[in-house]
């Protein structure tokens, strides 16, 4: 039912030092004897590794980017594609000991193995370790100039993803403690530094804080030009464009955390010095445009601020339609149209709760995908807000083990995303009557509250309760302008009612049809097709 | 000077709090401060969600330090922060092993009869468990509440019954005239007169559209052309 996104074999390879040796085959596809201490490097990959390092001493940015885009995942599927890269022991020589290369090259290499093959417990550490070692060497950049370095956006955002992605997966891990063996028990306890959430929040908040990414924000929302020169006369690291991303991508990173600890309020906070109408930050990588929508979003839904959530899930989702062709050969595709279904049944599933007035291509996708949910949503149906819900939630972690359910050993994994399901059914449950009522309201201007009664089949106090109810339900606040927490309590309602004694009076509120916008559309259509014919 | 909390430290003020939490959010040391702060919202009637969520999320993330006396609290301030949904975003951060406890069930059990507008129930069961649920230790609690019940009733009704009225406000009848009088509401023929807003008038809102002006920008040079 709930499916792992990272299934944890139920044997774990701790026997082995360094890198499991099982999970590899050599380039025949038979597996590597363990005795082997020579590993084979095929002269091409050889060459990669040269060129790759090249590179990044130079800082081509160009070639570092082609390397890490292309080459890195050609080679993959010719060579690696069930077996490990070569250990960094064996790239080291090749590259000339070059420490920062190995640096990164470590960060590719254990992101390779949890992609494609099994971490081990000791994988899990050696590649905190080794991210440490990485954050450090931006960290520690003393502030005389700029770091003599300089990395791909992309690979920029992948990081602090992928880090993010291995905190989730070890939580995973630690919680399911019936799984592990004793060594790896008596290893979690002691070594508990080891993706220490305290620790991952911090990275994250340092890089933020080693870029001033909150106060370039500002300034550039102000129209400002960043100074390489900070007022103390040390160097401005967010003008670095190298600093600057990752610290803007470690406050979506901050974003996505709290969400997973269930703390939509700090996740919001978080990016308050983002200006989401600016796309141009976001753009540069799509993964993390889609990302931040989505977690706003979720953090929306799960603070009740529906309409907000809605216009979040259906601005991303016209993104993504209207992008779509340009990623169909990029390796991020697959995780693109993942999170565009997600998107696309948990807006369902907002509408269900909260009727509002969508754009006309959103509205057309969900009635092609996922029509039969959404009307089983919109009659209350239990099981199916739980079933999506389950299929499109983040993958919430248990932070912390107690040392009690290490000695009880059970399996602590599901317990945040259940807490967290359990809030979002209450609200479901409570707005359970509100659609039969609606759906009544509707067919009236004016209805005596005895009438409506026995057509619910229920008593006037109880009607009472349920009509107050559905007013404080639709009381909601919406976000107008500023930061994304802020808000104005308003109603939602999509009908508007009241009560004059025992009268209920009802008015439905008319939507002009909207024209403008589908002239527009279409103009700008024609006008792509009128371009495209004339260069042929 | 400033008065010395249960644990000998001076009282921090509002501004101090913030400080903590913004330079040490995820040091459990800044927790003594947070939780004397708790107690401060507490005989002050104010309300903090910002600083008790941090309280909450310290707790989360070092369970050996919570303390559930300051948890309890901190829902029930959130329960009288309503239409707010504060109570909501504290169970959040709040493990399911605290939650089923019987205390935390109670609380939940009034937060679900204010959330789906069963006033009458709601007092009744605050009555029933008032020592449990710690209502006398919480200054302003049925105020808060009947404040909340009120601005509900007024977004649905224009005239409502009197009887009706003060069942869900937990009133007799001389607290609902002085409620009344000081409100500036008005009382006839066993009905009372609830002030016009917004949302007790079915207007018929005429949702228009507006287009953006750079939509319209990107055809304009069509249209001249």
């Amino acid at each position: 039912q709930y499916a792992d996104y990272y299934d944890e074999p139920e044997t774990s390879g701790y026997d082995l030092p360094n890198f499991r040796m099982e999970g590899h085959l050599d380039l025949e596809g038979e597996p590597i004897d363990a005795e082997m201490d020579s590993f084979v490097v095929p002269d091409v990959v050889k060459t990669f590794f040269v060129g790759f390092a090249t590179a990044v001493k130079e800082q081509n940015l160009q070639d570092i980017h082609f390397n890490y885009e292309n080459n890195f995942n050609k080679l993959t599927e010719r060579y690696y594609s069930k077996a490990s890269w070569p250990p960094p022991e064996v790239v080291s020589p090749i590259v000339g000991d070059d420490k920062m290369f190995l640096l990164l090259y470590k960060e590719l290499y254990y992101r390779h193995i949890y992609s494609k093959l099994q971490p081990t417990i000791d994988h899990r550490f050696e590649s905190w370790e080794n991210y440490c070692e990485v954050f450090n060497v931006f960290l520690d950049a003393p502030a005389t100039g700029p770091l003599p370095l300089t990395l791909p956006n992309q690979w920029l955002w992948d990081m602090v993803d992928e880090f993010i992605y291995q905190f989730q997966s070890f939580c995973q891990f630690r919680a399911k403690i019936k799984a592990r063996t004793e060594e790896e028990i008596r290893l979690l306890q002691e070594q508990d530094s080891f993706w220490n959430v305290y620790s991952v929040l911090n990275y994250l908040e340092a890089l933020c804080k080693k870029a001033n990414i909150n106060t370039i924000l500002d300034r550039e929302k102000n129209g400002d030009i960043i100074a390489a020169k900070a007022e103390d006369g040390s160097f401005e690291f967010g003008s670095q464009p190298l600093f600057k991303m990752l610290g803007f991508f470690s406050l979506i990173g901050l974003l996505r955390m709290h969400c997973l600890l269930g703390d939509y309020y700090l996740a919001l906070k978080a990016i308050e010095h983002v200006d989401l109408k600016n796309k141009s930050m976001f753009t540069c990588v799509t993964a993390c445009y889609i990302t931040t929508y989505y977690y706003l979003g979720f953090a929306y839904m799960m603070m009740r601020r529906y309409v907000d959530a809605i216009k979040v899930f259906s601005s991303v989702l016209l993104f993504i339609a209207r992008t779509k062709q340009h990623h169909t050969r990029s390796y991020q595709f697959e995780q693109i149209i993942k999170k565009n279904d997600h998107m696309l049944t948990l807006l369902a599933a907002c509408l269900s709760l909260c009727p509002y007035r969508i754009d006309e291509d959103v509205h057309s996708a969900i009635r092609e995908k996922c029509s039969e949910k959404m009307t089983r949503m919109q009659n209350g149906d239990e099981v199916q807000f739980e079933e999506v819900f389950t299929h499109a939630c983040p993958k919430f972690v248990v932070p912390v083990i107690t040392a009690q359910e290490y000695q009880d050993g059970g399996i602590y994994g599901q317990e945040a995303y259940k807490l967290q399901l359990k809030s979002f059914m209450h609200e479901v449950r409570q707005q359970q009557l509100l659609p039969t009522i609606r759906s009544y309201l509707k067919l009236y201007t004016s209805i005596d509250i005895q009438k409506l009664a026995t057509f619910l089949e229920t008593d006037v106090p109880s009607l009472r309760n349920q009509l107050l109810c559905l007013k404080h339900k639709t009381l909601s606040l919406v976000w107008v302008d500023g930061p994304p927490l802020s808000g104005t309590l308003l109603p939602c309602s999509d009908i508007d009612f009241y009560l004059d004694k025992d009268m209920i009076h009802i008015t439905d509120s008319k939507t002009e049809r909207r024209f403008g916008e589908f002239f527009i559309r279409h103009i700008s259509k024609f006008e792509e097709i009128i371009s495209d014919v004339q260069r042929k | 000077p400033r008065p010395l909390t249960d644990n000998n430290i001076a009282m921090p003020t509002k501004e101090e709090v913030y400080e903590l939490i913004a330079s040490n959010r995820y040091s459990s040391d800044i927790l003594p401060q947070l939780e004397a702060y708790v107690g401060q919202q507490v005989s002050d009637v104010t309300n903090d969600l910002e600083a008790n969520l941090a309280t909450l999320k310290l707790y989360q993330l070092c369970p050996d330090l919570e303390n559930k006396d300051i948890i309890a609290k901190i829902l029930m301030k959130a329960l009288m922060n309503l239409p707010y949904n504060d109570y909501m975003l504290c169970t959040h951060l709040i493990t399911e092993r605290i939650q089923s406890e019987e205390r935390f069930a109670s609380i939940a059990k009034i937060s679900q009869l204010l959330e789906t507008c069963q006033f009458k129930e709601f007092w009744e069961y605050c009555r029933a468990n008032e020592a449990a649920l710690g209502i006398k230790t919480l200054p302003g609690f049925e105020d808060a509440l009947r404040k909340f019940v009120a601005a509900v009733i007024n977004s649905t009704y224009q005239s409502c019954p009197t009887a009706y009225f003060c069942e869900a406000m937990n009133l007799d009848a001389a607290g609902c005239s002085k409620f009344l009088a000081s409100n500036g509401w008005t009382e006839a023929n066993g009905h009372i007169a609830l002030p016009i807003n917004d949302s007790n008038t079915a207007q018929a809102k005429k949702i228009s559209e507006t287009i953006q002006f750079d939509q319209m920008s990107r055809i304009l040079s069509s249209i001249a052309s």
